[in-house]
């Protein structure tokens, strides 16, 4: 099985068509798909600006995890296949396969230690294709999956240029690679000196100033690597190179993984960083990894209406959107789902797999 | 101890945070808060340092704050957080969808639910929240216990108790074909052949429905005997009863009481969306905001033809029909602490519709027999004996009957229509029944015209409450709806009235109080929920913004007091002076033409001695009769009807006829 994750970098992104047209194209070559989502989706209208949405309209033949009132509230016919011990704020989740095509709410889990058991369920129902749903801008339990999926437009800033300045931002994001020892680091930030000693803060994320201060007192001489497994904040690795920490300009920084950077800090911090740490010839890895299979582009963005207190649809020119997101991210297969001609998404889905991209310097 | 870590991330308002930090803390909760405008890193960095085993987020929902909060869910989750700490959500526009799309682990939607954050807490599951102490207070509300009522003014004392027997008198040995079909319902129930779906005695249901639909009128012989539908009717689907528990499964049980102080009064709405399957999602949603009773309404049309029908039936206009089924299956649904009344006096089904609440379980039966007799409603005589034969059965039932005095709509001055409670209040008290007068608050026809209420519309509201204690210690429960007729189509208005109304009838100290849905006179279609819920917030906004303080009678409001109780007292003589109840009714005495009000006409001549003289006067032939002896009430003046229950000749009509040209 496969479980590919459809991630937004905001709200109207699309990542809901995106994940449509997947599952119709699997539909067609008889694959036998699975959905779930690691928030809620299933409302016709957004939950904030009340504009219309798609939704989750699911064949036969399909599996779907979601809570077993939200499975109430859809018009499919379904078969419940397996509970599960995962609660969320709408109740139990359950496995379900679908038996008459109708609209599915889906609310499934939110964290990724559940979502891995969800995944595990699909597995061994004879799932080929696992799709997880992403949520706003909530990406970290996609670590889960084998493969990311980003949907991205014009929700995100109606300025085209930055909307293509971001992904190429997440692209170089994902290019690092696995690092071969990452089995050997555990969930504290670890500070190995040029000579092999080990040192470990209590904590595993760099979030705050205390925690900077803290690697900075530790740091006494040349380090061979700086690892921060959990979430870090890109100005503050940057702060402790500006501050004289020259002895870390040569480290190898092994980070958790690109989606805690995601979930970290500005893309576009993180971008900077990177470039800067290339150019110094400086390794950058993960402890684990996970590829980015495609990006897809939405002209759509809400725009807010300050005299109705209200939102209106609107949508930038949707060619130059998708074209600016290809030139940014070249390499990387882009598309507008709804502009023709409709790309061979699941050749795309099984064109690599996780950790075997090699990146770095 | 629980550690609980409280983070506004809103830029500037944390007064959430600091009642919900006081509130925690005097649960014995160690608790830590962040100053307004942090940010997720800085509540994440908190969390990892301090560990706390929930983190609790207040932050008012708004376009791309979606994504800041999507932010710290992932922040969390890539910093182990959340392995060890639960992270719960609460703010305005924040629902359990929001909620659920963020990642969060528990929503808290509304005011403050402090059980509710406990047991999230605690890791209590959702359902815990039944546990919630404002709904385990929920209890039925008994309005009548309490009041001795005893009459404090000696002369109405005396005039009602001539009124009323001499109604008793009148009434006595006389019946009707709905007292005769009340009684074969209830004997249908006591051998449980009710329903036509019934197992078993199919020879003792058909003996009975024979006598019944020899009783009724020939649309409801229709119905049993060819199985059609009036217009607008038709028969719930069993997949649309079998999937209610469904839908309601998920439901929030309980809420907080409208109240804001005190255990009065109780408040009470009415449903009747024409679907028993609507009507119970409705009572549902009115019960979870906090509403302590309900009041079924029926289409008009039931009223006035003679028989009910029978089975779970839909319709498509305003009123739910009134049946067996439909009432059990309301009632079924509502819960145990909601007080359920059943609108008794339904014009020519008054002693049957009384049978099958009684049957189904009804709290508070509602029955008037002036009000019913005027209007569009039923002929006196007939209601008048239909009416006693039902206060004798609320007596024996046990259940206590509201007086609606909505007479007031058609513009029948207050003292009348108090008159008309009163006489219904000691006629019920005599045959031991106990009795919970509706004065109407209302800005009625009469205020308008005269005036009453150009200054404002608290000095008459206060003194139409004001009488009542003055004469009787009775529970007195202003309905119905509290605000007619100052209602708009807008419905923040009509939630602002309705509230006003409620607020000044709690603060005179009223047992109970019926209010309307904001849309309900407008509505133009079925009433909305959102507009329901409108107007239990604004009557609960109102009641908290007066707490215990108390509207005062100003020198007007004594001055109108000591003139409503003084015309009170002149109609009441004047009724015991005529010494002939239904014809006081026929002639006005309780409101008349001149009020808008005018004596109702179903089930003219249907009162015989004895179910013989029933079949004599509902034979085809006695029917002509009737309907001859009907265009004689119709042709003649008002001031002809002295001699009511005197036999009249034919030639009385062509004297009408020839007085009204």
């Amino acid at each position: 099985m496969r479980a590919i994750g459809v991630a937004g970098t905001a709200k109207n992104t699309g990542k809901t068509t995106t994940a449509l047209e997947i599952i119709r194209q699997s539909a067609e070559a008889g694959l036998r798909t699975a959905l779930t989502s690691i928030g809620y989706d299933g409302e016709d209208k957004d939950t904030i600006t009340g504009l219309p949405k798609p939704r989750y309209y699911l064949p036969p033949g399909m599996y779907v995890a979601t809570s077993e009132r939200c499975l109430r509230a859809g018009s499919a016919g379904y078969t419940v296949k397996a509970a599960t011990t995962v609660r969320t704020i709408l109740g139990r989740i359950v496995v379900a396969e679908i038996d008459e095509p109708g609209l599915v709410v889906v609310a499934g889990p939110n964290r990724g230690v559940d979502l891995r058991l969800i995944l595990d369920i699909f597995e061994n129902l004879g799932t080929d294709l696992a799709i997880v749903d992403g949520a706003l801008n909530r990406i970290v339990p996609m670590i889960s999956t084998d493969g990311l999926v980003l949907a991205t437009g014009a929700a995100l800033d109606e300025r085209i240029a930055c909307v293509a300045r971001h992904a190429r931002a997440i692209h170089e994001i994902f290019a690092p690679g696995r690092a071969a020892d990452s089995s050997a680091w555990g969930q504290r930030i670890s500070i190995r000196a040029d000579r092999g000693h080990v040192t470990e803060l209590e904590t595993g994320s760099l979030l705050g100033e205390d925690t900077a201060l803290q690697i900075h007192r530790l740091i006494h001489g040349p380090v061979r690597d700086l690892v921060i497994p959990g979430a870090c904040d890109p100005r503050l690795i940057e702060r402790l190179l500006d501050h004289g920490l020259n002895c870390l300009r040569e480290a190898r920084l092994v980070l958790g993984s690109p989606l805690k950077l995601l979930a970290s800090g500005d893309p576009l911090a993180w971008s900077s960083l990177l470039t800067e740490a290339y150019g110094r010839g400086q390794l950058v890895e993960y402890i684990e990894k996970i590829p980015l299979l495609f990006m897809t582009v939405n002209p759509f963005y809400p725009r807010y209406l300050p005299y109705a207190q209200a939102y209106e649809p609107a949508n930038v020119n949707k060619c130059e959107l998708l074209a600016a997101v290809q030139d940014e991210v070249p390499g990387l297969p882009v598309f507008d789902i709804k502009q023709p001609p409709g790309p061979d998404l699941l050749s795309l889905l099984h064109r690599s797999t996780k950790g075997t991209q090699s990146h770095g310097t | 101890m629980s550690k609980v870590l409280l983070a506004p991330l809103d830029p500037v308002h944390d007064n959430a945070i600091k009642l919900l930090n006081r509130k925690l803390v005097e649960a014995g909760y160690e608790t830590a808060t962040l100053p307004p405008g942090s940010t997720p890193e800085e509540v994440i960095e908190q969390g990892l340092t301090w560990r706390p085993s929930a983190i609790l987020v207040s932050r008012t929902l708004g376009y791309k704050v979606g994504e800041i909060l999507g932010r710290l869910v992932d922040l969390a989750e890539a910093s182990g957080l959340r392995e060890t700490a639960r992270l719960g959500i609460g703010g305005m526009a924040i629902t359990r969808e929001v909620g659920a799309e963020l990642g969060f682990d528990a929503t808290f939607v509304g005011e403050l639910n402090l059980p509710e954050v406990l047991a999230f807490l605690e890791g209590r599951e959702f359902k815990a929240q039944v546990g919630d102490e404002r709904a385990e207070k929920r209890t039925k509300p008994n309005l009548v216990e309490g009041y001795t009522y005893q009459f404090k003014d000696t002369r109405i004392e005396a005039l009602l108790d001539a009124i009323t027997n001499q109604i008793l008198a009148w009434a006595e040995g006389k019946t009707s074909p709905g007292i005769e079909r009340a009684k074969i319902r209830a004997e249908m129930i006591a051998e449980g052949v009710a329903s036509g779906d019934c197992a078993g005695k199919p020879g003792v249901r058909q003996r009975l429905l024979d006598q019944y639909l020899g009783l009724c009128g020939p649309e409801i012989v229709a119905f049993y005997c060819e199985n059609k539908l009036p217009s607008g009717v038709r028969r719930l689907r069993p997949d649309e009863i079998a999937n209610l528990p469904h839908v309601l499964q998920d439901g929030r049980p309980g809420a907080a009481h409208i109240r804001h102080v005190g255990q009065k009064p109780s408040f009470f709405t009415q449903y009747g969306t024409g679907c028993p399957v609507m009507d119970v999602m409705h009572i549902k949603v009115c019960e979870a905001w906090g509403v302590d009773g309900v009041i079924h309404f029926d289409p008009s049309w039931g009223a006035q033809c003679e028989g009910l029908l029978e089975g779970s039936l839909s319709h498509e206009h305003d009123g739910t029909i009134v049946t067996l089924e439909n009432f059990r299956f309301i009632h079924r649904y509502i819960d145990p602490g909601t007080a359920w009344l059943v609108r008794v006096h339904r014009g020519l089904n008054t002693p049957e519709t009384l049978v099958l609440g009684q049957a189904s379980g009804a709290d508070y039966l509602k029955i008037n027999i002036p009000y019913g007799s005027t209007g569009g409603g039923t002929d006196p005589e007939r209601l008048t004996v239909d009416g006693v034969y039902c206060l004798r059965q609320a007596a024996q039932y046990g259940l206590p009957y509201n007086i609606p005095g909505n007479d007031e709509l058609s513009g029948v001055p207050p003292h009348k229509s108090f008159a008309s409670l009163l006489i219904m209040t000691a006629l019920g008290l005599k045959l031991g029944a106990r009795p919970i007068p509706n004065p109407l608050l209302c800005y009625s026809p009469y205020m308008m015209v005269h005036g009453a209420m150009d200054d404002n519309m608290v000095d008459m509201n206060l003194a139409k409450l004001a009488v009542w204690r003055e004469i009787v210690d009775a529970p007195v429960w202003p309905g119905e709806p509290v605000g007619f007729m100052t209602h708009t189509p807008d419905r923040v208005q009509s939630s602002v009235t309705t509230a006003a109304h409620a607020a000044l009838a709690s603060s005179a100290g009223a047992v109970a109080v019926t209010f309307a849905s904001s849309d309900e006179a407008y509505s133009k279609g079925p009433i909305s929920l959102p507009a329901r819920v409108d107007t239990i917030r604004a009557t609960r906004e109102m009641l908290r913004f007066f707490g215990s303080s108390q509207f005062r009678l100003t020198p007007v409001a004594v001055g109108l007091t000591a003139r409503l109780h003084e015309d009170i007292t002149a109609v009441l003589r004047k009724v015991a002076e005529r010494g002939d109840f239904v014809a006081a009714i026929y002639e006005g005495l309780l409101g008349d033409r001149s009020d808008g009000l005018y004596p109702g006409r179903s089930g003219a001549h249907t009162v015989a001695s004895d179910a013989a003289g029933l079949r004599q006067i509902l034979s085809p032939d006695a029917r002509w009769h009737q309907a001859q002896k009907l265009s004689e009430k119709e042709l003649r003046p008002v001031s002809d009807r002295a001699g009511h229950g005197q036999e009249t000749g034919p030639n009385a009509m062509r004297i009408g006829a020839k007085g009204d040209a």
